[in-house]
């Protein structure tokens, strides 16, 4: 560097700093107008003075409120639920789980089995007329016809079963006995009622015990004993309530 | 009411916190689709949101600044520029951005951009300098020191010397920058 180079820079830096006045600043501004080599070192050394100048309070303030947005910006992002993106798979195995379940509600809750079904629409305990064969019975047998034909099966069984040990071919009081039992969801033993009533001499008992011991087949889901029975009452022309179609309920089975 | 151009100059002038995040939450998407798109990833995209914003905070202040596009169309040029200097500067070569012909050329953002790409030259030699020099030219420029205070800071044996090694210095940062191609590029002929 030589001392006209030194002495260059110190002029420039004096005009930079306000340091020149009088002829000294008229005299540099005059040759700044017509040399551009000077101007180009002028504004040289000025920029070189920004390089190394701490920001102003301006732009701090700026930096610090862009810092402040994009703090809060992230944190918004990171608070909002993300949204996750189910597979088509996954969306097609979850609409089956669901159809699948609303078949198990349907066949489990809303669609009965077909032996409850045709139970529910032909089974109907009908009242039952007891006819008392002695002065003595009469009494027991007017409480028992009273809550049989009440619904109270569980004393009409406790009666009928007292009442048939000393009357045993009462077939009213095994009617009801048999009814008692079906009603108190006692199938297997109203099975066998039925069975012995159904194996009586009398018509009447037959009939309808054959009935009822269909209901029976058909409340324990034996649906080819309970067919076979309804046929025999078909062949027989024996009972069956007048406000039942026997005919379709066979086809149905 | 829809804001004009100068609402904008003005809540960045006194840093209006309402102002600087609308700018953010109409600009700042558009500058990070921008980068993105161009090699760049979220963080690229906030460096040239801010240093844009400090760019404009500077060039505003200028007493002869006269807005001649719409606030937007000057700031979404100034960042586009930024980020096309960046990638050069990385790659070594001149670069095209996609999406280039979405953005104006505008004289004020060329004036920016030019006085941004001085500083950045200027600052880069400035760090390629030894730290003594780095550490002097701070004292002198940025402290404003006096060589005096100057030569005892830095234990030099009096005022001259620092005058000697100031000048040295300054030399040396004149010369690493007179020296880089860009200067050329860059300079106010």
């Amino acid at each position: 560097m030589t001392d006209k180079d030194l002495q260059l820079y110190e002029r420039i830096q004096q005009y930079l700093e306000g340091q020149l006045q009088g002829k000294e600043l008229i005299d540099f501004e005059n040759q700044l107008k017509t040399d551009k080599a000077l101007t180009t070192e002028v504004i040289l050394h000025r920029n070189l003075r920004e390089i190394v100048e701490p920001e102003d309070k301006q732009v701090t303030q700026l930096r610090n409120t862009l810092q402040e947005i994009r703090h809060q910006s992230q944190k918004k992002k990171e608070d909002k639920p993300t949204v996750k993106i189910i597979p088509f798979r996954r969306i097609i195995m979850s609409v089956a789980a669901i159809l699948l379940l609303g078949v198990i509600i349907f066949f489990v809750f809303i669609n009965k089995p077909l032996n409850e079904r045709l139970f529910a629409d032909n089974f109907e305990t009908e009242p039952i007329s007891f006819i008392s064969k002695s002065a003595t019975s009469r009494n027991q047998i007017a409480h028992l016809q009273q809550v049989f034909n009440n619904g109270q099966y569980e004393q009409s069984l406790a009666l009928a079963t007292q009442y048939l040990k000393d009357n045993p071919s009462d077939y009213n009081v095994q009617l009801s006995k048999g009814l008692s039992q079906l009603n108190l969801k006692q199938y297997e033993v109203a099975t066998q009622t039925f069975q012995t009533l159904d194996k009586s001499d009398r018509r009447e008992a037959i009939d309808k015990s054959k009935w009822y011991l269909a209901m029976t087949y058909l409340k324990l889901n034996e649906l080819t004993k309970c067919k076979a029975t309804l046929q025999a009452i078909l062949d027989e022309g024996g009972y069956y309530p007048k406000d039942k179609n026997l005919l379709e309920l066979i086809e149905q089975l | 009411m829809a804001k004009q151009d100068n609402d904008y100059i003005k809540g960045l002038l006194t840093n209006d916190r309402k102002v600087i995040q609308e700018i953010y939450d109409k600009t700042y998407p558009g500058i990070v689709s921008l980068v993105k798109k161009n090699s760049g990833v979220e963080d690229d995209a906030w460096d040239m949101f801010q240093e844009g914003l400090i760019l404009i905070l500077k060039k505003v202040r200028e007493p002869n600044f006269n807005l001649s596009s719409s606030f937007f169309s000057f700031f979404y040029g100034i960042c586009y520029n930024l980020w096309r200097n960046e990638l050069q500067k990385k790659r070594r070569t001149e670069v095209t951005l996609v999406d280039d012909n979405k953005y104006i050329v505008d004289d004020n953002i060329e004036d920016t951009m030019h006085k941004a790409s001085q500083l950045s030259l200027y600052k880069e030699k400035f760090l390629g300098l030894g730290a003594r020099c780095q550490e002097l030219l701070k004292l002198h420029l940025e402290k404003r020191l006096k060589l005096k205070e100057i030569a005892k800071t830095m234990g030099y044996a009096n005022e001259n010397v620092v005058k000697q090694q100031k000048h040295k210095c300054q030399q040396q940062l004149i010369l690493k920058i007179k020296a880089d191609m860009r200067y050329k590029e860059l300079r106010n002929d």
